[in-house]
């Protein structure tokens, strides 16, 4: 039990390291946005799994879920709210 | 009762200003005087207490000490505490009158004025390191919004400055406290003091860190780049408390540090040398700026950076002679100090601009405001018979015993420059003007009695403190500690 | 070895953090960074075994003042990059203060070393001590018991920097005009009505954790600012030109119920803020829940800007 949580947080790690990649050498906002929320999300997913895993206590997993759930939920929002804050100004930001 | 005193004398006050913020300064200012007497009550019975029975000590929460936090009252704390009170309950008086046309601004002042007192209290009955700091810093940060009641962009500008430079100023001094609660595991400072012998470099390195930290909170030179625009920017009685307690509180703790835990590192020849380096640098320099100034309240505020430059000239002298001038020296600036930031503020409100040069032959139209300003200037001289001669008279003693002559030197250099800048100013006010060019005499506005009986009492005041040396130099008794 | 890799890493990215935070010319990076900065910092209390002081920086040093620094940079008028003055400090005078700060980093970090550290001093004689009848915590013990007079005292401050900050604002405002936060996206005040909810109730169990495990009042009040903030950013909370009794009540509410607990049991405890043993308890529980809502309450009052608040919807 505890390799596969551990082999599941490595995946997750995984993603982290593919969305911080992206954020760093994508163009543009868009695909930056998107790199960091689409990995993060699934790497926070898939750390919080790996934990509950580990844990091995069903108390401990159901506040990783709510955690996981509140990232994302978080995420989602200030995902939008950048993506909108840039289509309103424009590129010419940049 | 006798041992609840000095927890009163802090909460008292501070529970006023909280009444006047939830529910203002009352119908006739009825909560604002219920404030003052709720201040003055406790500090005078506390200073009576300690004048019949000598230290009155309170231990917080029933834990004594390491555990818990002391307060401490002595003679040194009781006669700064009373130099609050009269000053502090002068100027209250004051305020009432300044800030009658001004409803939201004399609320503001009512609820951070007795914060204040309540703060400046707790700081004179400190007598732990930790809890000292907390108390300058409230007395700092009580005393900065003060300056903000001008409510000008340069008030915020001065604030501004004071704020960050005062906040330097207590990061140094508390990364000194830790590194002192890390040599004897205690922050109580008479403990501190039986522990502290021998330590070495480490508690040089935490007294010179805890005394900058003072220094700037102080205003010592080269320390003083907020006082001035502060002082003399902030309305006539929030200068009048910076000046005379304020600033003050932060030269205490320098001294009671001295007397303690601190007596050590601060009494090696090179350090006391070079802190008495800062007071002369200050006398002079401060002096020669207030010569400089254009405008009063920048005489009076210089001024300021000057006198407390006289209180550093201990430390070489280190006699009880010395001890006792410089905490009157002390006493007799705050009161002078704060008549004359009255005065300059009367003149100022009834003139309506205080640039010395236009003040030509308004003397005699404002003859009580300018009296009151050569009464307080005979003390800031330090001519007989004022309290400001009394403590240089000590001083000069002192500085004769410890056979450091120069210091008297740069004392009466001192007193000669302040006679230049009082002067200059009664010089400018009291010259007859040009009868050929028939110049009007200035238009002036009328003060009521609220703005003018407060001036005249300080004044008095610190005329009468050349007869009071002899009371309130028993109730200062001996030096605390080392030298007694 | 792993650990004290990663030590020494977190260490090597604070000063590097606070280094970036100092030098970059926007402001607005240079928030951000300091923001990071805090995260980062409160890990370190966290690896340093001071859960208390990792809660209290993640909640004050990284949200609320970064949430207060942005508020104040909105107000600059969001200056773009490269807009943003640089330091009017001469280069010679920043080189100066950097290497004085370095040569006293290192001497007190130096004397830090030789000290024999607090053995044996209050710190122990405090843990000896526990549990008290009101708290077996040593953080909150020492907050609310041996030293609660610094902590009474420290609640005062609040009070004078949110009259400060009105001051200051009418000084250089005509009026004391609240900036609402304006918001045309739905999805805004959607997740306000999920958050707000979930934070008051973190908040307030912080507050009621902080009597046996890390907590207390100025975390939850930390925690329960940020729902005010979040609800004010999602106009839910506007802004109003005047103070109610109610608000300027709940703003001194710490200060009230703190000082008024320990001068009225003076007279039959014989010293101030000496409880006795069976009511020590309900009191303290009493003071940290008064005393967080006063907190929470400052700290929106400032992030707002104007003395009142008012329900938007």
């Amino acid at each position: 039990m505890s390799l596969l949580g551990a082999l599941i947080i490595v995946c997750g790690l995984f993603f982290y390291l593919a969305g911080t990649v992206g954020m760093l050498r994508f163009p543009d906002v868009y695909s930056r946005l998107h790199a960091v929320t689409k990995a993060d999300n699934v790497g926070l997913g898939l750390l919080c799994l790996g934990c509950g895993l580990l844990f091995q206590s069903w108390s401990k997993a159901a506040l990783l879920l709510v955690i996981w759930l509140l990232a994302v939920t978080a995420a989602t929002v200030g995902c939008h709210l950048i993506a909108r804050n840039r289509l309103q100004q424009g590129d010419d930001a940049e | 009762m006798t041992e609840m005193l000095p927890v009163l004398a802090v909460f008292l006050p501070m529970l006023g200003g909280v009444l006047v913020f939830l529910l203002g300064c009352g119908p006739r200012n009825a909560w604002s005087v219920l404030t003052v007497m709720l201040s003055l009550t406790p500090s005078l019975l506390l200073v009576q207490q300690v004048a019949a029975v000598g230290t009155v000590e309170h231990h917080l929460g029933g834990w004594a000490p390491p555990l818990g936090i002391r307060l401490m009252a002595d003679g040194l704390s009781a006669l700064m505490i009373l130099l609050t009170a009269v000053v502090g309950g002068l100027v209250s008086m004051h305020a009432l009158g300044h800030f009658a046309e001004r409803a939201n601004a004399a609320r503001n002042f009512w609820v951070l004025w007795p914060l204040l007192w309540g703060s400046l209290n707790a700081l004179f009955l400190s007598a732990d390191l930790f809890n000292a700091y907390v108390t300058l810093e409230l007395v700092t940060l009580a005393a900065i919004p003060l300056v903000l009641l001008a409510g000008s962009a340069q008030a915020v500008n001065a604030a501004l400055r004071y704020l960050i430079l005062a906040l330097f100023g207590s990061m140094l001094y508390l990364a000194g406290v830790a590194l002192v609660y890390g040599l004897i595991g205690t922050l109580d400072m008479q403990l501190a003091a039986e522990r502290l012998s021998g330590a070495g470099w480490v508690l040089d390195l935490a007294a010179a860190l805890m005394v900058t930290g003072l220094l700037v909170k102080a205003a010592i030179v080269p320390f003083h780049l907020w006082l001035p625009d502060a002082h003399g920017g902030a309305p006539a009685p929030v200068s009048a408390l910076l000046s005379a307690l304020v600033v003050k509180a932060a030269v205490y703790l320098l001294l009671r540090l001295w007397s303690g835990p601190l007596f050590e590192p601060l009494s090696q020849p090179a350090a006391a040398w070079l802190l008495a380096g800062l007071g002369v640098a200050a006398i002079l320099y401060g002096s020669v700026q207030a010569l400089r100034q254009r405008r009063l309240k920048l005489v009076v505020a210089y001024s300021t950076v000057a006198q407390l430059g006289y209180m550093l000239l201990l430390f070489p002298m280190a006699g009880l002679l010395a001890w006792q001038g410089v905490i009157y020296h002390g006493v007799a600036h705050g009161v002078a100090k704060a008549a004359l930031f009255l005065a300059a503020g009367n003149i100022l409100y009834q003139l309506g601009h205080d640039r010395i040069v236009d003040m030509r032959g308004s003397g005699s139209v404002l003859a009580i405001s300018f009296g009151c300003f050569a009464l307080a200037g005979v003390s800031i001289m330090g001519l007989p018979p004022s309290g400001g001669f009394l403590a240089k008279w000590l001083l000069l003693q002192g500085s004769l015993q410890a056979g450091a002559w120069w210091l008297a030197l740069v004392i009466l250099a001192g007193g000669l420059l302040a006679a230049g800048y009082v002067f200059r100013v009664l010089r400018a006010a009291f010259q007859v003007p040009d009868p050929d060019a028939e110049e009007k005499l200035p238009e002036v506005r009328h003060i009521g009695a609220m703005m003018r009986w407060p001036m005249l009492l300080l004044a008095l005041t610190a005329i009468g403190l050349g007869f009071a040396g002899e009371p309130l130099l028993t109730l200062l008794g001996d030096v605390p500690g080392r030298l007694g | 070895m792993t650990l004290s890799l990663f030590d020494g890493l977190t260490a090597l990215l604070l000063v590097i953090l606070a280094w970036r935070c100092l030098v970059v010319p926007d402001l607005f990076r240079g928030i951000v960074l300091f923001v990071v900065f805090g995260l980062l910092l409160a890990l370190t209390w966290a690896r340093l075994d001071a859960p208390d002081l990792a809660l209290a920086e993640a909640a004050i040093g990284a949200g609320i003042l970064g949430v207060l620094l942005l508020g104040t940079w909105r107000a600059l008028g969001s200056p773009r990059s490269g807009e943003t003055p640089a330091s009017s400090l001469s280069r010679w005078l920043q080189i100066a203060s950097g290497l004085g700060s370095a040569l006293l980093a290192g001497l007190v970090a130096w004397a830090l070393h030789l000290v024999p550290g607090s053995e044996g001093g209050a710190g122990t004689l405090a843990v000896e001590e526990l549990p008290l009848p009101a708290t077996g915590q040593p953080v909150t013990a020492v907050l609310l018991d041996f030293r609660s007079y610094d902590t009474l005292l420290e609640t005062a401050v609040l009070l004078m920097a949110v009259v400060g900050s009105w001051l200051a604002r009418s000084s250089l405002l005509d009026a004391i005009a609240g900036n609402d936060a304006t918001t045309d996206t739905p999805v805004v005040p959607a997740l306000v009505r999920l958050f707000a909810p979930v934070l008051l109730v973190v908040g307030a169990y912080l507050v009621w954790a902080g009597a046996h495990s890390p907590g207390g009042a100025f975390q939850g009040g930390a925690v329960l600012a940020a729902a005010g903030v979040l609800m004010a950013l999602g106009r839910v909370l506007g802004t109003a030109p005047n103070v109610g009794w109610l608000l300027r009540l709940l703003m001194v509410l710490g200060l009230l119920v703190f000082i008024s607990a320990g001068l009225l049991l003076m007279p039959t405890e014989g010293s101030f803020m000496a409880y006795p043993e069976r009511w020590a308890g309900l009191i303290m529980h009493l003071v940290e829940y008064a005393l967080a809502l006063s907190i929470a309450l400052s700290l929106l009052l400032l992030f707002t800007g104007a003395p009142g608040l008012r329900r938007l919807g």
